[in-house]
């Protein structure tokens, strides 16, 4: 029945299906191969049987055969998960017409021979698929290959991760002690110093900053790069951050002969952004630091907040060198300060903008730069004017991508309507639907014992308000993750959400600490 | 003067005995404890005002401290300033769990911890 031999290559599959034992017989032995293992049946039932056991490169199937014919077995074949690939080719000595050949294509066939058949031919035919097979088996194994690599960076990447945070932990220390007690002995508690002794002391405690700042950049980055940093997205009043930053900086400043200008819009809701407040204030903190260290004394800062349409726009400009176009890419990049040797801040890793970076791709802004060599450098960026429609859009997208970057979901919305709505897509990944029935399912909707954080509820859909009323007064099944919130949306034809009641109480509850949510159903 | 009696807690000595001397030239009268179990049997016998508190240690993390302190009725109301190297969130949260006055990671600047300290027996003032 079978021909085999151990070779370094993989052993594939022949099937051949004939009534009759001498055609059989011609073939395998026209088709023989070291590398090729040949089955026959007799019957469609022998050869789908033998489908579902193996896994076959081809199949050379008659036609013409007593009860199940060769249209039949292909049409079972195509019904079959596991047979619905395996290349088909037809044999046949009669019926040339084409009728009977659209047939056999539509029943899946890719090839058709006719009897009696060149040797030449169906040997070159059955090779190109067996080289297919060859190809395709390799493509699997390097697919397997990969995913196991990939499995092992991001194993790798945990490890770093892990060792970054454990050296910042030991770091910290030895740190705290050195620069306490250089602290201890500047600020004269062990005795009194003289003004030469005063001045070491002071370079050595820079320092110690200097070092205990690297430290947090180091796992700032880190906490950025592997999606651990929480992104909390909500109506942000930018004026009130930048003049709290300022406020940081303007000692600094002053003491390095800098001056800081400022201008906000007077009215807030010119400045009103849809960002989240520490990362806003994390990027100005970045900027200022940028500009502080490489402005000259003398030079001035300028801070700016403008409304441009649907943008808050902010702007931190210095008198600084200005940065070579050259040079541009790389202080975007981790380490990749810019060498300035003649400027007032030569020291530092460059941590500070690639940070920056990080922290506004996460608001879905990004750095920009105008700079002019030797006049200054402007470092800028924007973020989306608040609305409340842009508000639950941000609160969904946030949730989902933290989802799949760390395959545990954070925010599920339950959407529950009765019409069956288009979901905005942004909207799709996180949501399941839970009721699409008539208004008699609404009853049948089981959302407590669900670790669901949200659900999107249109109140006009009949039944859809009766069922809201009894969800509130039922008590929280026992186990489950976490309450719910609800709340009213309108979703229009174009699939924007807009919220009939005040979102007000659904941004409060939900901006409290999401629930951990164990594992995904859907 | 004495302005007030400060438990210290931390298994570095360094850290011990920087954190003495500055709380001392402060006016604070400073005890020490290098572990757990050694703060709190400190904080019952000796009954400070205020305890600055490690979490990385021997015999008894900081969160473990604090939920013991805060189960006996002697000790049960005396504040505690976490003063850490560590960063976790889930190290933020138990100390926001556990009512933990203040959290200061290290390295810390002399002045913000001062300020804290007076800050919290300003507060407690009152009730002792």
């Amino acid at each position: 029945m079978m021909t085999s031999g151990d070779t370094a290559s993989p052993m594939l599959n022949l099937l051949i299906v004939d009534d009759r034992e001498a055609n059989l017989l011609s073939l395998s032995q026209l088709l023989a191969r070291d590398d090729v293992r040949i089955f026959t049946a007799l019957s469609g039932n022998e050869a789908l049987g033998l489908l579902l056991e193996h896994d076959f490169a081809l199949v050379l199937l008659d036609v013409q055969m007593p009860g199940m014919d060769g249209f039949e077995v292909a049409t079972l074949m195509r019904g079959h998960e596991r047979t619905r690939h395996v290349p088909l080719i037809f044999v046949t000595a009669i019926s040339k017409d084409r009728q009977h050949i659209f047939s056999g294509y539509d029943s899946g066939a890719v090839d058709y021979l006719f009897k009696p058949l060149d040797p030449h031919v169906i040997r070159s035919k059955v090779a190109v698929f067996l080289e297919l097979k060859r190809s395709q088996l390799a493509r699997e194994r390097l697919l397997d290959s990969l995913s196991r690599a990939n499995a092992q960076l991001e194993e790798a990447s945990l490890v770093k991760s892990d060792c970054l945070a454990a050296a910042s932990h030991e770091l910290r220390t030895p740190l705290t002690a050195m620069k306490e007690f250089c602290s201890l002995v500047y600020d004269e508690v062990v005795g009194p110093l003289n003004p030469e002794q005063k001045r070491c002391l002071e370079t050595a405690l820079r320092n110690c900053r200097r070092l205990g700042g690297i430290v947090e950049h180091l796992m700032d980055l880190d906490s950025l790069e592997t999606g651990r940093l929480r992104v909390r997205r909500g109506s942000v009043d930018v004026g009130e951050i930048v003049r709290t930053a300022a406020a940081a900086y303007s000692a600094r400043c002053r003491s390095a002969g800098q001056k800081l200008e400022l201008s906000v819009p007077p009215c807030p809701q010119d400045a009103e952004a849809l960002a989240d407040p520490e990362l806003v204030a994390g990027v100005l903190a970045q900027l200022l630091d940028n500009a502080h260290r490489f402005s000259p004394s003398g030079g001035t800062i300028r801070l700016r907040v403008r409304r441009l349409d649907a943008r808050i726009t902010v702007e931190v400009g210095d008198q600084g060198q200005g940065i070579e176009p050259a040079h541009r890419e790389r202080i975007f990049l981790k380490y990749g300060q810019v060498d300035r040797r003649d400027g007032p801040g030569t020291q530092g890793l460059g941590l500070g903008l690639a940070v920056a970076t990080r922290l506004l791709e996460l608001q879905e802004s990004r750095l920009d730069l105008v700079s002019t060599p030797g006049r200054g450098s402007i470092f800028g960026f924007s973020l989306a004017a608040y609305t409340e429609s842009a508000h639950l859009r941000a609160f969904c997208g946030d949730g989902v991508r933290q989802s799949t970057r760390r395959w545990e979901p954070r925010c599920l919305v339950l959407v529950a309507d009765r019409a069956g709505l288009a979901l905005p897509e942004w909207l799709e990944p996180a949501a399941e639907r839970a009721a699409t029935g008539p208004d008699e399912r609404w009853g049948a909707v089981p959302l407590y014992g669900r670790p669901a954080l949200a659900a999107l509820v249109r109140l006009e859909d009949p039944g859809a308000a009766g069922w809201v009323a009894g969800l509130a007064q039922q008590e929280p099944a026992p186990g489950a993750a976490t309450s719910l919130i609800w709340t009213a949306v309108d979703v229009d034809e174009a699939g924007t959400p807009g919220l009939i009641a005040p979102a007000a109480e659904w941004f409060e509850l939900v901006s409290q600490e999401a629930p951990q949510v164990e594992g995904v159903w859907r | 003067m004495n302005k007030g009696r400060i438990l210290v807690v931390d298994d570095e000595p360094d850290i011990v005995q920087s954190l003495t001397l500055r709380l001392g030239a402060a006016g604070y009268q400073v005890m020490s404890a290098m572990d757990g179990l050694g703060a709190t049997k400190a904080a019952i016998e000796q009954q400070p005002d205020l305890i600055i508190l490690d979490i990385g240690m021997p015999a008894g993390n900081g969160h473990v401290v604090v939920e013991r302190l805060r189960h006996i009725g002697a000790t049960s109301h005396i504040p505690v300033i976490y003063l850490t190297a560590r960063t976790g969130e889930d190290d933020y949260r138990r100390a926001r769990d556990g009512g933990v006055a203040k959290y200061i990671t290290k390295p810390f600047e002399a002045a913000v911890l001062l300020a804290a300290v007076e800050d919290q027996l300003e507060r407690s003032q009152p009730s002792r």
